[in-house]
């Protein structure tokens, strides 16, 4: 162990060489064995089939190949743990691998990128691409509009003419690099590498919220650990004005100079300045885990809430505010929709299927035990001397977003990825709560146990509405022939919102969803409801991820949907104007109903 | 023991940093600004935007420190990158081309700024003095370079009515803008339509 407590990078090469350099020899071994272990899991992927997924998620075709090759992948991170020295190269190498199987999985088994919002999120830059404008006038994802106009400017960059290709494996690469803040997080809470090393790899298997898909969220989470690693590390209170039951004990300091301070809060400024624009949530998140930190006196810079509530409160009243005072209720109800994605909040009623329920229950267990590891660190640590309270106000700032209401029934999801990082490193002070201290071999038969269920339970709860969220080439392929066929301004009309669409012509269709009359069973309402926008052409579209939504979500009994279909077929007040093995669109069936020439704009080109 | 992942034996992080934003900087920006059409385009380009211009910055603040550099130096680029294209839009100039060779000149710019206070406050051994030198003069020929590229990369302007969307020139460049913007700033009355601005032909294409 260097005397310094961030050994540095060498600087210079006249300096004497590292304690304890990583020999080639002694870690191809260890780097041989990861790579057989993802083998042997890309073996295992061949076997999957998608289209069989059941209301369990997608652990219900993965086949135990792949479950053997992640737990080898587990213990052998664990047994790895007890090197000495310690390699950080092998160490790296199993989080990476880590990262490819659980977020690349997605990708490596499923034909299309996977989520309603992504496809969404798809169109708002295309709508950017086609126009070079943003119109707030739209929708509220107008009014936060920095991830788009950034999401446009890199794909004309690359020589894209869509963004879709960067979709699929966005949530490998946002997760790759939320590994540099966590790191430089970690390091802050403990000298003790183990601790830290463990704790990254409980955030990892612990994040199944699903946030890190192509969208605002998914980015403006980086921005915000950066922001905190940053406080943590270098701008850390030194208790000096502080009372005694407040000032951190365990002291890991660095000194820089006056200037390098300065610099860091102007790189932080930049940050929370393009957050700010990016989305709605995310800067009050930072806000409140600022203000807290600064109020407990364990960061020193005590102004900066300050200036996220200002960011904040400009982008409220000068850019969004035109939205705003027309379209109160939109916005409401577009925050309502943010949660269509994922399963709503983790302790809300259970509804849906039999599996899907045994699903929430696994996301409401697994959270549980996490935080109880927390509770366990926290615990260990004090009774060896040590009193995180940083941490633990990261870990409970979050709770402050509660202002927003439920978010959609979102909330306590929201609350959860915000806390998670806090969570996930106290978690592993349960197991190493002091770097003077060997592990013995039960600590590590601990970690093993731990890590080996929490891994089995993400394939349930981070991908376990599956069957919804991932969608075929023939759905897709209904969609693109209602996009040629129908003229800008129709009126597009879904069984429910769940469908791979809006990725074209963003501002040039209207959106409706007729759930309710499916659920009920009411023919007349939809035939209604395509009725009364008399001057705009309507199109019925169905499909299977939309069945599974509603079987999922809104209890919609099995047998219930292909019996409304063919209602809708044998009743003759609806027109089948294409069909394939996923999906059906429906035009009305009536001769004497032609709709007004203002909606026709014309056809799209 | 260090819990990141060190430098191989005799490169210094300087050394590495410099290294790798110039590469990056050199290769992605002859791609995108010449448009060339190759399959290495899109991930140099990707790679330049999100390491090169944030990480040349934070080599500035001097940290030592790879991971820390790293980070600071992705989220600068995703701001900065981000930010500027903000502004191009909200400017009524949407025009990527332009933004990008901008980020090019600021990660430069920084790449130079830091050499600069490298080279000033270590003191200079009579033999490293010349070789200093020769690195500072080909960074300032590559400034000075980039000059005309940036006058000369397109600037999308949208159109201001209907009829000069038509005929309208499709990219205009810096060198225009001023006469555009004057053209902009008269009463709609007499103003003469956007199109009739010359168009010097692009360096840039």
């Amino acid at each position: 162990m260097s005397a310094l407590p961030f050994p540095r990078t060498q600087f210079n090469s006249s300096r004497p060489p590292q304690e304890n350099p990583v020999s080639v020899r002694i870690a191809l071994t260890p780097l041989l064995f990861v790579a057989l272990a993802f083998g042997a899991w890309y073996a295992g992927l061949q076997q999957i089939d998608v289209r069989r997924v059941t209301d369990l998620g997608l652990v219900s075709v993965m086949p135990p190949l792949s479950f053997i090759a992640l737990a080898v992948l587990t213990i052998h991170f664990a047994l790895n743990l007890r090197a000495r020295p310690m390699q950080p190269v092998v160490l790296f190498f199993h989080i990476v691998v880590l990262i490819v199987m659980l977020f690349g999985i997605a990708p490596m088994v499923e034909p299309l990128p996977r989520f309603e919002s992504s496809y969404k999120h798809v169109g708002i830059t295309d709508y950017i691409l086609r126009n070079g404008t943003v119109d707030p006038t739209i929708d509220a994802y107008f009014n936060w509009p920095g991830f788009f106009i950034l999401a446009a400017f890199v794909t004309k960059a690359m020589g894209l003419a869509s963004p879709m290709a960067l979709v699929p494996w966005t949530p490998v690469f946002l997760n790759l690099i939320y590994f540099l803040p966590l790191s430089v997080l970690a390091r802050t809470l403990t000298r003790d590498a183990r601790g830290v090393w463990l704790g990254l790899w409980l955030f990892y298997i612990a994040n199944w919220v699903g946030q890190d898909y192509f969208s605002p969220q998914g980015l403006s989470y980086f921005l915000f650990l950066v922001v905190l690693a940053t406080l943590t590390k270098w701008f850390r209170a030194r208790g000096a004005n502080g009372n005694n039951w407040l000032r951190p004990r365990e002291a890991i300091y660095t000194t820089l100079h006056g200037w390098q301070r300065a610099g860091l809060l102007a790189f932080v400024l930049g940050l929370i300045i393009f957050m700010v624009p990016s989305h709605q949530l995310t800067p009050f998140a930072l806000f409140a885990a600022v203000a807290l930190l600064a109020l407990m006196q364990r960061i020193t810079p005590r102004g900066l809430p300050y200036l996220i509530a200002i960011a904040i409160l400009v982008w409220l009243c000068f850019m969004a505010v035109p939205y705003l005072s027309g379209h109160a209720e939109d916005l409401v109800r577009y925050i309502g929709q943010v949660g269509a994605n994922v399963d709503s909040n983790i302790v809300r009623r259970v509804r849906g299927s039999e599996e899907h329920q045994f699903v929430v229950l696994t996301r409401v267990a697994m959270t549980l035990a996490l935080t109880a590891l927390a509770l366990v660190g926290i615990v260990r640590r004090v009774r060896a001397g040590h009193w995180d309270l940083t941490f633990v106000l990261l870990a409970v700032a979050p709770f402050g977003l509660i202002i927003f209401g439920n978010y959609g029934g979102e909330l306590m999801l929201r609350v959860y990825l915000f806390a998670l990082p806090a969570l996930a490193l106290l978690a592993a002070m349960a197991f190493f709560p002091t770097h003077a201290r060997d592990a013995s071999g039960w600590t590590t038969l601990c970690v093993i146990a731990v890590a080996c269920s929490l891994v089995a339970g993400f394939f349930v709860t981070r991908y376990g509405n599956e069957r919804m969220e991932n969608f075929s080439r023939q759905e897709l392929a209904a969609v693109e022939f209602l996009y040629a066929t129908a003229p800008a301004g129709a009126l597009l009309i879904g069984g429910s919102f769940n469908a791979p669409w809006r990725h074209e012509g963003y501002e040039l269709y209207r959106y409706g969803s007729v759930e309710k009359a499916i659920l009920q069973d009411d023919r007349a309402r939809v035939e209604n409801f395509m009725r009364a926008r008399g001057e705009r052409p309507a199109f019925l579209i169905l499909t299977r991820s939309q069945q599974a939504h509603l079987e999922l979500f809104r209890g919609l009994s099995p047998g219930a949907w292909t019996e409304f279909e063919h209602a809708l077929v044998v009743s003759g007040r609806f027109k089948l104007i294409f069909e394939n093995e996923d999906a059906k669109i429906f035009q009305l069936n009536d001769p004497t109903f032609a709709p007004r020439a203002p909606g026709y704009i014309g056809r799209k080109e | 023991m260090d819990l990141y992942l060190t430098l191989p034996q005799g490169v210094t992080l300087a050394t590495f940093r410099r290294v790798v934003v110039l590469a990056l900087t050199l290769s992605a920006g002859a791609l995108v600004l010449l448009n060339l059409e190759s399959p290495l385009r899109a991930p140099l380009s990707l790679l330049f935007l999100l390491f090169a211009p944030g990480w040349a910055l934070a080599g500035l603040l001097r940290l030592r420190h790879l991971a820390a550099e790293l980070m600071l130096g992705v989220a600068a680029s995703i701001s900065l990158n981000g930010l500027l294209a903000m502004l191009a839009l909200s400017a009524g100039w949407w025009s990527p081309s332009f933004v990008f060779a901008f980020v090019v000149y600021v990660t430069l710019l920084a790449l130079g700024a830091e050499i600069v206070r490298a080279t000033r406050s270590v003191k200079q051994s009579a033999v490293a003095r010349p070789r200093r030198a020769l690195y500072l003069l080909a960074l300032l020929l590559m400034e000075l370079g980039w000059l005309p590229i940036l006058a000369t990369a397109p600037i999308h302007l949208p159109p201001l009515t209907q009829e000069s969307a038509v005929n309208a020139p499709s990219e205009p460049t810096l060198l225009d803008l001023g006469q555009i913007l004057l053209k902009r700033m008269r009463p709609q009355s007499e103003s003469t339509p956007v199109q009739e601005t010359p168009i010097p032909t692009s360096v840039a294409k």
